[in-house]
Formats: C-alpha cells, sequence, structure tokens
C-alpha cells in the first residue's frame, strides 16, 4: 500500500515536472542577439499599417527581425516596461509618455540618440544568409538634416532632457535627446456649422468670441449647453500656457498652480458655468461627443472640445461637423490675458494646444545582448522607417494622428486625403472619415504654427494633472472656492 | 414607441414598479388558487396539489397528518419563495442582459446620452468584428486555431494538475497528522489575505529570469496552488465523520487508497464545483498572460478577444464606423459575451454533477 | 544520608506572612496577577502540547493492539516515526509551489518595504527604517495620489457591509432554491451569470443604472434607480456622480451613496460562487435529518437554523472568511464604477487601488508597507474574530 502511495505520487510529481519542462523547452524567445523588441499600445489596425514599416526593415536588413508587442493600453506598456526593467529584459524600442520616461531615467537604460541623430557614419554587421556569413553596409546611420528640419519643432523639444526632471544619479548629458515624436493628437473644437449660421455668427477664435456665443445660444435655446469640453485637466493646463500662469516646473518645486492667474480664471469659468454655458464629460455623466451631436435644439450642445483621437463619433446626426483650432487668449506684450482684441495693450492671440500622443524612447542593454552598440545602431534603422516621410502619411491616414512631419503635408496623396477623398481621390468619404481628414486639416495649421507645447514631465506630474480634473470639476459644481481647491490639490500633490 | 424605451421617461419606473407588483399579484393569485383547489377537494387529493411544492423534496413524507391550516400556511410560503427567487433572479439577470444588448447596440446609439433599454437597430457585426481580429494582426503568427489550443491546453493542464494538488494537500491538512500542520495552514490562509498584485511583479521577474517568458510553463505554475480552494475542500473532508477512516484502516486501507476510494466519491459535487471554476479562472484570466507572453502566439482567449476593442479597418476595408483608434465599449462587452458563452454552456454541463449531491453515493451521516 | 540528617537538623523557619502597607500589597498582588497570566498561558501552552502527545500515544496504542505487537525495536519505531510525518509528502508539490510564487514575493516585499526611498525598477534606495511606514500613515509620500486611511477605510466598511450581506443572501437564496423542484434549473443557472461576466465591464454596466446624466440646463436622466425610487417619492440621489452625498470626518470622507452601489454590485457579483458552495452542501446533507425533523412536526424555520445552517457551518464560515480576506483585495468593481481614480480624487480608493497607485508611480516602498500594515490589520481582525467565535468556526 505505502509503495502504491509513494509511486502514485511520485508518477504525479514526473507527470507535472515533464510537462512543464516540455512546455519550458518550448521557448518561444528568438535570437536575442538580432531581435528588435518593440512595445506598443496600438490596437490591431494601426499594428498592420507598423507592420508594413517592420516588413520593409526585415526586407532592407537581412539577418534582423522585429517583434513587436502590444501589451495593452499606454499603462500597461508602462507596467511592462517598468517589470522588464527590474528583470533585465527591457524592450529596444517602446512606445511612451513624457512621464513614463522619467521614471525609466533612473534605470540608466534611456539611450541618448543624438548620437544617431544626424550621425554621418556607416556602419557594416555580418549575418548568415543563404550563401553564408555576409556583411550588409548602412551608408549613413543617422538622418539627413532636412528630415530633422521637417520634424515639427514643438513635438520634437518634447525628447530633450531639458523638459525632464532629471535624478541625481543620471549619467546622460544636459542637452541629450530621450525621445522622439511618433506621432501626436490634440485637442480641435467641433462644432455646429448649421447653428452658428441660425445665430448669425461665425466661428469663435477667442475665449471672449465663444462665450459671447454662448450667450446668444442661451438666448436662443434656453435648455442647451452651448459647450461641452471633454478633459477638464487638458482644460486647465492648456489655459495656464495661453494665460501665462504656472502650473508645473521639472526643477525644484514641482507644483506652481497655486496662484492668483489660476484663481482668477477659475473664477471666470464657475461664473460661465452657472450661466449655464458649459459642461465636461465627468460632470455630465455621459459623453460630450453625445451631447454634441444631437444638436442645440434638443438640449445638446454646438461646441465640443475634444481630442483629435475621439472625431470619428462626432458626426452630426443632422448637421455637418466642423472643426476648427481651440480658441485662443488674447495677451498683451509680457503674455498677460486682455479683455479682448481691441483692449488696450493687446498684443497678439496665444493660441497654444496641448500636445499628446505617443512619443517613442529607446532603451538599451535588454535580454543581455551581446553587441549593446549594434543593437541600439539597428534599433534607430528603424526608428528611421517609422518615422520617414512614406510611413508618417501611411500611419497618419490610416489612424487620424497627426504626423510628426511637417512635409507629409506637401504630399499629394495626404492633401487628397486632406480634402476629403479617398485614396482613389474621386469618391468622397463617408461622414465619419470626413471629420478625420477634417481634424487632419486643423492639425496642419496647428502644425505649421507651432501652436503645441508640452508640460513638464517628472515622477509625480501624472498626479498633478488627476489633481486639476479635481480642482475644475470642484470649482464647476460649486463645491469649493478656487482658492481652497488648488490648495487642497496643492496639497494632495505631496506639497508642503 | 422607440421613446418608451428609453430610461428617461418616468414611466420606465412606474414599468418597473409594475414588474415587482405583477409578480407579488401573480405570486398572491397563485396561492389563492392552491388554496381554493385545496379547499374544494378533500384532504387527501389536496395532498398531490401541495407534493409538488413541498420542500427539500423529501416525497416520503407522510403530509395526510398534518393540520389544514398548515397547508394553507405551506401555500403561502411557497408563492413567497418563488417570488424571492424570482426577484433575485431578475437582480442576478438584469445586468447581464444590459451586457448582451450593449453588445449588439450601435457605438452611436450606445454614445447617446439617455441610454436606451432595447437596440433600435441590432449590429450583429460587433461580434463579427471580434472574430477577424487576429486575421489583421499578422505581424504575430497567432491564429485563432493557435490561441484556442493555447486556451484548452493550459485551461485543462492547469485545472487537473490543480485539482489534484488541491485535493492530496487538502487530505493531508485535513485528516493526516504530521508535525507543523497547523502553522502551516494558518501559513496558507494567511497567504490569502495579501493582494496578488503584489506578486505580480516579483513573479514576473522570477520567470524572466528563468526564460520562461512565452511558454505554456508560465502561465500554469503560478496559479497551480489555490488556497481558496485547498480551504474548501479542507473543510469538506472534516466534515467526514472520523469513523469511516477507522474503518478504512481497520480494512487494511492505505491513506492514499482512504483518499480515492471515500473521501473524492464522498466530495464529488465540491470537487466539480471547484473543477468548474478552476477552469472559469483559467479562461478568464488575462493580465498575467498579457504580461509574461508578450507574443500574441502564446496568449489565452481572452487576451485575443479583448485584444484592442477598436473599430480596425479590415484588410478587405471593412470597418464598422471608418476605423478608429479609441477602444470602443460595445466591442469590450461582443468579446466579454462571447468569452462568457462557453462558459455558460459549460456551466449548465456540470450542474447536474454539482447538484446532483451525494444522496447516490450513500454513506454520508 | 549526611545532607538528610543536616536537613532534618536545621529545619528552615516558615517565614510568617509578612504585613504590607496597602502600597505595596498593591503591587505584590499586581505581580501575582502577572505571574498568574503567565502561568495560566504556560499551563495552557503544555496542555496544548500534552493533547497532541496523548493523541499520539492514543493512535500508538491503536496501531500497536491491530499489529499484535507489543515491543518495537529503535528502527521500527523510527520508520513508524517517518509515516506519522508522510502529510508534509502530500502537501510536498504545494509548499514547493507556493514557495517559489508566494512566500519568496511576499518575503522580499516585507524586506523591500523597510528600504527607504525604494525604485522597484532599480532596486535603489537610500537606507533602511521605517520611513515607509509612517509615511504612509501620515500621507506624506512626496508624490500625492490615493490616500492611506481613506483606501484603508472604504476597504473595511465596504467589506464588512458586503461580505455578511451576500453571505446571508446567499444562505437564503439556497434554501429557497433548495425547497422547489419546479424550474429550480432555470433559477440555477441564471443565478450563476454573474459570475462569468467580467468585472470592469459589470462596473460601468452598473455605473449605467445609477447615474444621473445631464447638464446644469437640462437633465437628460436620473438613471433606472432613481426613477424606480422617484415612483415611491424619493427624491433623486447622484449616485456615482461628482456632486455624490458624503459625510466628512476631519480629512476622512464618507461617500455614503457611493458604498451603497459598490455594496450591491459586490453582492450581485459575490451571489454565484456563494449560492454554488452552500447549495451543493446542503444537496449533502442526508435526508434523513429532515424527514426525522418533519416527523417531529418542526417548522421550517426551525429546520434552517437548527439543521440546514448547523450542517454547512463549516461552508459558511469558509464564505466569511474567504469572502473578507477577498474583500481586502477588491479594486476592479470600483474601477468599473468608479473610474480609474476610484472616485472623486480617490474618495473611493481600495487598498489595492492605493497599491497600484504607488506602483504605477514607481514608489514600491509604499505599496509594500501599506500592504504589510494592511496585512497586520486583518491579522488582528482575524485573531479578535478567533478569540469571539472560538466555538463556532472550524478556522483555527
Amino acid at each position: 500500500m505505502k509503495r502504491k502511495l509513494i509511486t502514485s505520487l511520485l508518477v504525479v510529481v514526473f507527470v507535472l515536472a515533464g510537462c512543464l519542462t516540455v512546455f519550458a523547452a518550448c521557448d518561444g524567445n528568438g535570437d536575442v542577439d538580432h531581435t528588435i523588441y518593440f512595445y506598443s499600445s496600438q490596437g490591431d489596425s494601426l499594428a498592420t499599417i507598423t507592420d508594413a514599416a517592420v516588413k520593409q526593415f526585415e526586407e532592407t536588413y537581412p539577418g534582423w527581425t522585429i517583434e513587436h508587442t502590444q501589451p495593452g493600453g499606454y499603462d500597461q506598456v508602462l507596467e511592462k516596461v517598468r517589470s522588464d526593467l527590474t528583470a533585465g529584459t527591457q524592450p529596444d524600442l517602446a512606445y511612451c509618455y513624457a512621464d513614463h520616461v522619467a521614471q525609466y531615467l533612473s534605470s540608466g537604460t534611456v539611450v541618448d540618440m543624438n548620437k544617431y541623430l544626424l550621425s554621418e557614419d556607416s556602419f557594416t554587421y555580418t549575418y548568415n544568409g543563404d550563401d553564408g556569413e555576409q556583411t550588409k553596409t548602412i551608408d549613413r546611420i543617422g538622418f539627413t538634416q532636412e528630415d530633422v528640419d521637417s520634424f515639427n519643432k514643438g513635438y520634437f523639444e518634447e525628447g530633450k532632457l531639458s523638459s525632464y526632471a532629471v535624478p541625481d544619479d543620471v549619467t546622460l548629458p544636459s542637452d541629450a535627446l530621450v525621445t522622439l515624436p511618433f506621432v501626436k493628437s490634440t485637442e480641435v473644437m467641433f462644432y455646429n456649422p448649421d447653428a452658428l449660421k441660425e445665430l448669425g455668427i461665425g466661428v469663435p477664435t477667442t475665449w471672449g468670441e465663444l462665450w459671447d456665443a454662448c450667450a446668444l445660444a442661451k438666448a436662443k435655446w434656453q435648455s442647451c449647453t452651448p459647450l461641452g469640453y471633454d478633459s477638464e485637466a487638458n482644460w486647465f493646463i492648456t489655459m495656464a500656457q495661453q494665460r501665462g500662469f504656472e502650473y508645473t516646473s521639472a526643477t525644484g518645486n514641482h507644483y506652481l498652480f497655486n496662484n492668483d492667474g489660476a484663481k482668477e480664471w477659475l473664477d471666470d469659468i464657475a461664473d460661465k458655468y452657472n450661466k449655464g454655458y458649459i459642461t465636461t464629460q465627468q460632470i455630465y455623466g455621459g459623453y460630450t461627443s453625445g451631447l454634441f451631436t444631437k444638436g442645440p435644439k434638443e438640449n445638446g450642445s454646438i461646441f465640443c472640445i475634444g481630442s483629435t483621437g475621439g472625431a470619428s463619433n462626432q458626426a452630426g446626426s443632422n448637421f455637418t461637423t466642423e472643426v476648427a483650432p481651440i480658441p485662443g487668449t488674447p495677451v498683451d506684450k509680457d503674455g498677460k490675458p486682455v479683455a479682448s482684441k481691441t483692449a488696450e495693450g493687446f498684443d497678439h492671440i496665444n493660441y497654444s494646444c496641448i500636445s499628446q500622443g505617443p512619443s517613442i524612447v529607446m532603451l538599451t542593454g535588454g535580454n543581455g545582448a551581446s553587441n549593446p552598440t549594434e543593437k541600439e545602431i539597428m534599433t534607430f534603422q528603424f526608428i528611421k522607417i517609422l518615422l520617414s516621410k512614406q510611413f508618417q502619411i501611411q500611419f497618419g491616414q490610416g489612424s487620424g494622428y497627426n504626423p510628426m512631419r511637417n512635409d507629409v503635408y506637401d504630399d499629394e496623396g495626404y492633401q487628397t486625403y486632406l480634402n476629403g477623398k479617398d485614396e482613389d481621390g474621386v469618391t468622397t468619404l463617408e461622414a465619419k472619415k470626413l471629420i478625420i481628414s477634417k481634424t487632419s486639416v486643423v492639425g496642419k495649421t496647428l502644425s505649421e504654427e507651432n501652436r503645441f507645447f508640452v508640460s513638464p514631465a517628472f515622477v509625480g506630474s501624472s498626479v498633478a494633472r488627476a489633481q486639476m480634473t479635481s480642482v475644475v470639476q470642484y470649482v464647476l459644481l460649486g463645491q469649493k472656492q478656487p482658492d481652497r481647491a488648488l490648495a487642497d490639490a496643492y496639497k494632495a500633490c505631496g506639497g508642503k | 414607441m422607440t421613446n418608451l424605451l428609453l430610461l428617461s421617461s418616468k414611466a420606465v419606473g412606474w414599468l418597473v414598479a409594475l414588474l415587482v407588483i405583477l409578480i407579488l399579484a401573480a405570486g398572491g393569485v397563485i396561492t389563492w388558487l392552491c388554496i381554493k383547489r385545496y379547499r374544494e377537494k378533500n384532504a387527501k387529493s389536496a395532498d398531490a396539489v401541495i407534493g409538488q411544492w413541498n420542500l427539500s423534496g423529501g416525497e416520503n413524507i407522510d403530509v395526510a397528518t398534518m393540520e389544514k391550516r398548515d397547508k394553507t400556511k405551506r401555500i403561502i410560503k411557497d408563492v413567497f419563495v418563488y417570488i424571492f427567487l424570482t426577484l433575485c433572479a431578475v437582480f442576478a439577470f438584469l445586468p447581464f442582459y444590459w451586457m448582451v444588448i450593449t453588445s449588439l447596440k450601435t457605438e452611436t446609439e450606445y454614445r447617446l446620452s439617455v441610454p436606451t433599454f432595447f437596440p433600435h437597430q441590432f449590429q450583429w457585426k460587433n461580434y463579427w468584428m471580434i472574430f477577424h481580429q487576429v486575421t489583421s494582426a499578422s505581424g504575430s503568427n497567432a491564429t485563432f486555431v493557435q490561441i484556442l489550443i493555447n486556451t484548452i491546453v493550459v485551461g485543462l493542464l492547469s485545472t487537473i494538475l490543480g485539482v489534484i494538488i488541491t485535493i492530496v494537500t487538502a487530505y493531508a491538512l485535513a485528516r493526516m497528522n504530521f508535525k507543523g500542520k497547523n502553522a502551516l495552514f494558518a501559513l496558507m490562509l494567511a497567504t490569502m489575505m495579501i493582494p496578488g498584485e503584489l506578486y505580480t511583479v516579483s513573479n514576473y521577474i522570477t520567470v524572466a529570469k528563468l526564460h520562461w517568458n512565452n511558454t505554456y510553463t508560465v502561465l500554469i505554475l503560478p496559479f497551480l496552488v489555490s488556497v481558496y480552494y485547498i480551504y474548501l475542500l479542507r473543510n469538506n473532508f472534516m466534515q467526514i465523520p472520523n469513523s469511516l477512516y477507522q474503518a478504512a484502516k481497520v480494512d487494511g486501507l492505505s491513506d492514499f487508497g482512504y483518499l480515492i476510494k471515500v473521501m473524492v466519491p464522498l466530495t464529488a459535487p465540491t470537487l466539480v464545483s471547484i473543477t468548474l471554476l478552476k477552469f472559469i479562472g483559467t479562461w478568464n484570466s488575462y493580465i498575467w498572460p498579457r504580461l509574461v507572453n508578450g507574443n500574441e502566439a502564446w496568449q489565452m482567449i481572452t487576451n485575443w478577444v479583448t485584444g484592442g476593442f477598436v473599430d480596425r479597418l479590415q484588410p478587405d476595408g471593412f470597418s464598422l464606423y471608418g476605423g478608429g483608434t479609441e477602444s470602443l465599449d460595445t466591442l469590450k462587452m461582443a468579446a466579454v459575451c462571447m468569452v462568457s458563452l462557453p462558459l455558460l454552456i459549460l456551466f449548465i454541463f456540470c450542474r447536474k454533477y454539482i447538484m446532483r449531491g451525494v444522496s447516490k453515493s450513500g454513506t454520508k451521516g | 544520608m549526611k545532607d538528610e540528617n543536616k536537613t532534618e537538623v536545621t529545619p528552615t523557619p516558615t517565614p510568617p506572612p509578612k504585613k504590607h502597607n496597602k502600597f505595596v500589597q498593591y503591587f505584590i498582588n499586581l505581580g501575582h496577577r502577572i505571574k498568574g497570566w503567565f502561568v495560566d498561558k504556560w499551563t495552557a501552552i503544555k496542555d496544548f502540547f500534552g493533547s497532541i502527545k496523548t493523541y499520539k500515544q492514543r493512535k500508538l496504542e491503536a496501531e500497536l493492539v491491530t499489529n499484535d505487537g507489543p515491543q518495537l525495536t529503535r528502527g521500527e519505531k523510527f520508520r513508524r516515526g517517518l509515516k506519522s510525518q508522510s502529510g508534509w509528502l502530500f502537501v510536498a508539490p504545494a509548499i514547493l509551489l507556493m514557495a517559489v510564487f508566494t512566500f519568496y514575493p511576499i518575503i522580499a516585499a516585507f524586506i523591500n518595504s523597510f528600504k527607504q526611498g525604494y525604485s522597484g525598477m532599480t532596486g535603489k534606495f537610500n537606507g533602511w527604517g521605517f520611513d515607509n511606514f509612517v509615511r504612509v500613515f501620515r500621507g506624506d509620500t512626496g508624490t500625492g495620489g490615493a490616500s492611506f486611511v481613506q483606501c484603508l477605510f472604504n476597504t473595511l466598511i465596504l467589506t464588512f457591509i458586503s461580505v455578511p450581506l451576500s453571505t446571508l443572501l446567499a444562505l437564503l437564496i439556497s434554501v429557497a432554491l433548495n425547497s422547489i423542484k419546479r424550474i429550480q434549473k432555470a433559477y440555477q443557472t441564471i443565478l450563476f451569470l454573474p459570475y462569468l461576466t467580467n468585472a470592469l465591464a459589470m462596473g460601468a454596466v452598473f455605473a449605467t443604472f445609477f447615474k444621473i446624466i445631464g447638464t446644469a440646463s437640462y437633465t437628460e436622466t436620473y438613471g433606472i434607480v432613481n426613477i424606480v425610487l422617484g415612483v415611491f417619492g424619493i427624491a433623486p440621489i447622484d449616485w456615482v456622480g461628482l456632486t455624490s452625498p458624503h459625510w466628512e470626518i476631519g480629512s476622512l470622507s464618507i461617500p455614503w451613496a457611493k458604498y451603497v452601489v459598490t455594496t450591491i454590485y459586490e453582492v450581485w457579483s459575490g451571489l454565484p460562487f456563494k449560492i454554488l458552495i452552500l447549495f451543493s452542501a446542503m444537496q449533502s446533507i442526508n435526508k434523513q435529518y429532515y424527514d426525522a425533523a418533519k416527523v417531529d412536526g418542526a417548522s421550517r424555520s426551525t429546520i434552517l437554523w437548527k439543521i440546514t445552517t448547523p450542517m454547512i457551518m463549516p461552508q459558511i464560515s469558509y464564505l466569511l472568511v474567504t469572502g473578507i480576506m477577498g474583500g481586502m483585495k477588491q479594486y476592479s468593481a470600483v474601477v468599473g464604477i468608479f473610474g480609474a481614480t476610484m472616485g472623486q480624487d480617490y474618495d473611493m480608493g481600495t487598498m489595492v487601488g492605493y497599491l497600484y497607485n504607488y506602483i504605477s508611480l514607481g514608489q514600491t516602498g509604499y505599496a509594500f508597507a501599506g500592504s504589510l500594515i494592511l496585512f497586520i490589520i486583518i491579522m488582528i481582525i482575524t485573531w479578535i474574530n478567533n478569540k469571539v467565535t472560538k466555538k463556532h468556526t472550524t478556522y483555527r
């Protein structure tokens, strides 16, 4: 009996161990030294477009492969990269947001891409081809000057180390280039042209004009709410930029938002909220796009400020949605806001708008690669493909994101797309696609005028952002006065 | 008419209130009918009526000895039981219903400010979209078949091995005596209190250092031991009277033989429950496979179904709303429905084994 | 001999009990009481081990009788001793796996929680100490985010309301299910449905039921719950929104309306598992008990509380214990209902939410310290619970 017992148990243990050894032997990991690991948060449709770039890379550089992993959303990419950094299995290239990179920096694996950006050096590597060992020479590692010149400046500046809070133990040079923009999105104003026609006004270009339009709309349709704003935090951060009050800084005490400029603006919007002009997605409870698409007569809204990423949901039910840049703030010479364009001391209109969307960061030394430098160079070749004009056009058209190169807008194919035509240049796009292309037109304007800005990144910048959401909500709903809301937020961020 | 289906109108409130009143009223009518029928017939034939509504299926009870008043009470109570169960069932079903209809709505309808009770237009293509997910992601060599094989292999292996380990461990903890048993059990229970999120990163590092990424091992091993089920089964084993064990010992049965021949058959319903729950757990596992097996060819069905949720532009030019990058909730709901369906079938299949009880195997008591 | 004589010759005089003043006497009594307490405990411990010994002896005796072998050689004794430890062989696979995937991470977390300024990613830290714990408790973590006290409070309240509630409801449903014959299977299937769903997706569904949608100028819908309540004349409540009613005690916020919604969700999602366990346990009760009770003329409620409940007490205690432990780990339901920031500014934060918050900020030390404090708190609760209900529970 005892023998039977022990035998049975041993069999179980062996079967278990056997199965697992077999599975462990079926190692899914490829040739670490010649595989570039790329993490992104692309959905499958975008991954299909990226596949083209992967294919191009693998054909151009035989012997090398790219493994493109999609761990999920941005947060999951962050989580996976961070875990990988702990285990030493970090990818060579990853999608990132600035505050992610602020965390990666202390790992010491973030590559300063200035090394390769304009490098004219050639590089030769060997691989095992069909005829045994072969060599392949890359004529020029880096981009050409024209390429770099055509990068959107606002996007490009984002990747400099100077906009980061740098931990003490980071050895990168202070002008290092830690990320490159991939594709970007921003906020735009969707509006209902029919409603504006009925009110007899044009498209508002400043906040003052927008409030005037709201007043008119409110008088005409009592129970409408003229403006829906998707993201409270974006609103605060954008207005900080436009009106010249401070939000956060990369160095020192990061949290600077508790200031008079912010209070003044918050007082102003609280007043507008009480007049029934505005709502936000959270306060409304449903999608602001739902409010917008049904129109003012059905108690909806006329303007909706939201991300270009969600453009396809803004198609009106009984009108054709139009897209415009978000309103600006008239300011004087010092950047202080003035009442209107005709007010005394008016100098120009500040049209700053937020820049969102993924950048890419290069990490080195993952998976114990035997020749990290070679891998860095090859990864950079892949970056070159991702940022090439041709790929940016494809990706921009497929996704509705704004390309990061300005020269894309000169491309004939892309212009056809911007004009609301399909790829064959004849068919008019269906309503939802049309809005995406209209959004891209606005993106072009914004891009050419360099209206984009980014807020500094540091560990905890996402907390500050979340707090701004609360501040705007508290103030609009009248739960807290602006000064108390800001003071509480400051405390919640860990400020003393 | 469609306005009636909107959640905005006060009519909906009345509708729900009416539904509750209806259930109650139906209960009342049934009670009245039963009592009436009972009074019309003599006591003997009334037994048949009441027999159908009897509690705990005790057909052999001598009902005739009961008093008339008791019977009336019984009928009322039975009706209350049905009303109670119906209300609970509605409570359990409503969110599920909502999930199903949401999965059939168009995204535009879903985003309406006032949700609709019933889709204006059935968007069966939501499901189509989910089915066509993998074919578009040509970057990996994952196909639906591959993913299904993964899920079934991992599901079966981890369920079988997991249940074996659970049985053996629970038996040792319930029946055998060895030094440090209680301390070991307390330690195991204590680990239940610590959030699994705490393990995730450490375990990720462990498996990464062992180069187990992109294997089945990494999907099976970490979740084989489940203290929840060990604890449940141990409780079950402990309920089996000691006398059986002594008897088995006298009969010359070893510990292992006793476990297989006596304990396992006696706790069969619980074991089937555990097997079912364990399989559902594997089927639904999502975060860990995604983290450890970046290569899609090694992921599981839930990863596949939930991958992206965006309106992908298909290679053949098809898309729901012209393509986009935002994730769509209707697709998410459709995905959840699709994952749930096989499990529901599995549950219906397993139910009779769970509910059959031990009455047939007998020796209990 | 000599010694004996000596002691006999000089018997030590027993000192008369000394009289002390009241003050000194008090401390002497106190000393006696403390000593008594320790002696008590010591006796209890000795009894405990003693009882094990006697049990073993009993077993050994029983074996001796059956084997007809009164005398055992040393080798046989050793073999028997080894055999009595064969339980370890049974638990070995589980222990092995747990050592790698459970105990090791916990020990690592325990150690890391004492590292100041610990970063999970790089493994760098500034020094050892209790700094993390102090900062977690004071809410002074330097990077903001969820508040520990708020998260702890929410977790405890939600757990201790929803777990007993759902267990009781599951018990009633199981009894009701057990007492019917017709369409029992249909009810079973419907009641099992919630188990097959995904917490994040269903959280959003529940939010829809409770949500008030509208602007300051026009309310689109009060949500189905408010509409139904409106029929009974109850004014609409903002259950999940930003203006949700709450009480404030110091820095602690008690969003009771949100608690109600979360509790309803927890009960809903917890029911299937609990019904499954309780119902299958009830099926295992021998029918003879019921028959006997009925012959004795016992009423239904008597049968429920005097027969059914005691018979399935192990399952109920199992559900309570695991329910509480699961409740301490709740996260996805709250995120599903209230969004990624867990309500407005983490006012519905839970302990795991706290953990995630700090892990995603790269401040792993705080996450570990927070969960260790939670662990200690649950241990204390369990200990008190054991003290109180020692007789009734099988959990030891």
